[in-house]
């Protein structure tokens, strides 16, 4: 059985994250793996037992918010890191665990720390559709961010292109278990096989992908991502 | 001397732009550029005359449908009212309703002014318009490619209400009820309404920013008690208000509440409500917001995809599952990653999926294994597609869910010949 823990999805929920967590249910569903989901909000006792814990992107003051509870966080994560378990952060969710969270205020978030870096606020807020290359494949998302990490970690995604006229950069951290991305919402549902790798490091079992609703799934990322290549220019 | 050659020109450009079927803010623009202190001049003659109330419309979701409201039940109290029309609520496209509102040397004939706000432009046009009254509907998730995070949009929308002296907020939202608490600290009027938590079991859908200064609800002024279907019961002051709605949906009973609210405000203890409620009653759908239209020889209802609420609002109040569904959006939704967020249990299929974000609706369709019959990126291809592969029985109308571009471009494509904004 495959558990997944939806770490504060009502505080940071802001860009569709509940879409990654359906992502990997269904495609557990659909291939006869049983699946758990268990929701935490900031607060309420984080599981020490899950599989995968997903935390996702939010505003300013949900950041601060899940900032008052950071220990409880950092207790919970490190714990559920040295029973092999794995982490996918998202946007707001990765900032919170780095070191800390710098404001423009001149205020500071104390993260959980479980990704060595520093997150400050960016000069101008970065938008738009980009494509990548992670773990060896073709991606794509949409990012929305107005803060950057800076860490000395490998990134998740490489060759990352906002457009034809842009430089190409990096995005996000990937170490151990841990991915971080500012590829919101729909990131794992319009990039299975990165959601395929999390379930397969799950299961510890080749995943069989015979199903019919996967192939669709597929078939409507791959096409989604296209677009969004063709868009942009890349 | 400025000012009727800006009313002139525009004016001449209005009638042109009204022959071609054209944009609605362009003759707005030309009278700026012409006299770029028109919307000064235009409502400096307003506010000599201290009785006239000015009211401003302001919020994530509902401007259209509640100014339009306040309008009607205010002319059904006697008031002649100057307003801009549904969408134009940018400066160019308020200069454009004005024009045709005008004397040629730019004074405007009402008793009330009733204009609705954008959001971020609202709060550099209230020192032009210097609001009496501000109604602040709502503070949601709404357009954060533009807006970036619902806390600016509370900032704006905080300002727009400074502005006015009575203020009116939905006290049902988390947002506009704590920007209430701040405001009335600062020595503002402020009034609320809302809704039953029996007539809105899903709540608001407010925006969550975890605010930690949301106190107390003020005694309503006029709260939704119950909806089904287009009916709505508003209680206005301890009397029972029947009201038709223009479309189904506790979103568009709410703003009828608020409607109400502002001409009881506006109006004091002589306010007609009856003749308020017959007004709102009267009121057809907002322009492509749960409008009917007509294709291929039946109706087709417009389903807006503006953003999560309001289209989760629109979904919670289908009162069947669509028979015929066609779903289209474009690069007018940068990022619809939200749509995870929606609760698509009222719709079982679609019958043909379009435009450019065709294809990331059908990966979120894929994983609610929601059939869909036709992929088709190109809207006009598709359309037509859709009329051929579908029949209008069960509901006897067929239903498009759309974005805001894709609206505009299906009722081009029907011969909806008016445009937004006129």
């Amino acid at each position: 059985m495959v558990h997944l823990v939806h770490l504060f999805p009502q505080t940071l929920g802001l860009f569709g994250d509940s879409g990654n967590v359906l992502a990997l249910r269904k495609r557990c569903e659909w291939r006869g793996i049983s699946v758990r989901v268990t929701t935490v909000e900031p607060g309420e006792l984080i599981p020490a037992n899950g599989g995968l814990y997903l935390i996702g992107s939010g505003s300013s003051s949900a950041v601060r918010l899940v900032g008052e509870h950071i220990r409880e966080l950092r207790d919970a994560l490190t714990g559920a890191l040295s029973q092999d378990a794995s982490i996918l952060a998202v946007g707001a969710g990765m900032h919170l665990l780095s070191d800390g969270i710098a404001w423009a205020d001149g205020s500071r978030t104390e993260g959980a720390g479980i990704i060595t870096g520093e997150s400050r606020p960016l000069a101008q807020r970065q938008v738009g559709e980009f494509v990548g290359t992670a773990r060896g494949t073709f991606v794509a998302g949409f990012v929305n961010t107005g803060h950057t990490l800076d860490t000395d970690l490998p990134p998740h995604i490489t060759d990352v292109s906002f457009g034809a006229q842009s430089p190409t950069g990096v995005d996000g951290v990937e170490f151990g278990t841990v991915i971080g991305t500012h590829s919101h919402g729909s990131y794992l549902p319009m990039n299975p096989e990165i959601a395929d790798d999390l379930v397969a490091r799950m299961t510890g079992t080749p995943l069989d992908s015979t199903s019919e609703f996967l192939a669709r799934a597929n078939r409507a990322a791959e096409h989604a991502r296209i677009a969004i290549r063709e868009r942009i220019g890349r | 001397m400025r000012i009727v050659l800006a009313v002139v020109l525009g004016r001449f450009v209005r009638a042109i732009t009204r022959l071609r079927g054209g944009g609605s803010a362009l003759p707005g623009w030309v009278a700026l550029k012409v006299a770029p202190r028109f919307l000064e001049h235009v409502m400096a003659g307003v506010h000599r005359v201290e009785s006239t109330p000015v009211v401003v419309v302001t919020g994530s979701n509902g401007k259209s449908t509640t100014t339009g409201m306040i309008v009607a039940a205010l002319e059904a109290n006697g008031h002649r009212v100057f307003s801009n029309p549904s969408g134009g609520n940018l400066p160019q496209g308020i200069a454009s309703s004005m024009l045709a509102a005008v004397s040629v040397t730019g004074s405007l004939r009402a008793t009330a002014i009733v204009l609705e706000l954008d959001e971020a432009y609202g709060p550099r046009l209230v020192d032009i318009i210097k609001p009496t009254h501000a109604l602040l509907l709502n503070v949601q998730v709404d357009q954060l490619n533009r807006f970036y995070e619902p806390e600016r949009v509370i900032e704006m929308v905080t300002s727009i209400g400074r502005a006015a002296t009575v203020v009116l907020v939905n006290d049902a939202d988390d947002n506009t009820r704590s920007i209430g608490n701040e405001l009335s600290g600062s020595g503002h009027e402020v009034w609320g309404f809302g809704v039953a938590d029996s007539a809105a079991p899903d709540g608001v859908y407010d925006a969550t920013v975890g605010l930690q200064n949301v106190v107390d609800k003020r005694h309503p002024i006029a709260t939704v008690v119950s909806v089904s279907g287009l009916a709505a019961t508003v209680s206005v002051g301890g009397t029972s208000l029947d009201i038709s709605l223009p479309a189904p949906g506790v979103h568009y009973a709410v703003d009828a509440a608020a409607a109400l609210a502002m001409t009881s405000l506006v109006q004091g203890p002589s306010a007609n409500l009856g003749a308020a409620a017959l007004a709102v009653s009267s009121l057809k759908p907002v322009y492509g917001r749960g409008e009917s239209v007509v294709a291929f020889g039946a109706p087709l209802t417009i389903i807006m995809m503006k953003n999560f609420p309001s289209l989760q609002a629109n979904l919670d109040a289908l009162t069947h599952v669509p028979e015929s569904l066609y779903l289209a959006v474009d690069e007018g939704t940068p990022d619809p990653s939200w749509i995870y967020d929606i609760d698509l249990s009222s719709i079982d299929h679609v019958d043909v999926l379009s435009g450019t974000k065709a294809w990331q609706w059908e990966t979120r369709l894929a994983y609610e294994e929601i059939e869909v019959g036709l992929i088709e990126p190109d809207p006009t291809v598709a359309f037509a597609a859709f009329g051929q592969r579908t029949t209008t029985r069960a509901q006897s109308f067929r239903t498009a869910i759309v974005n805001y571009e894709q609206m505009m471009d299906l009722r081009r494509e029907l011969g909806y010949k008016e445009i937004e904004g006129e």
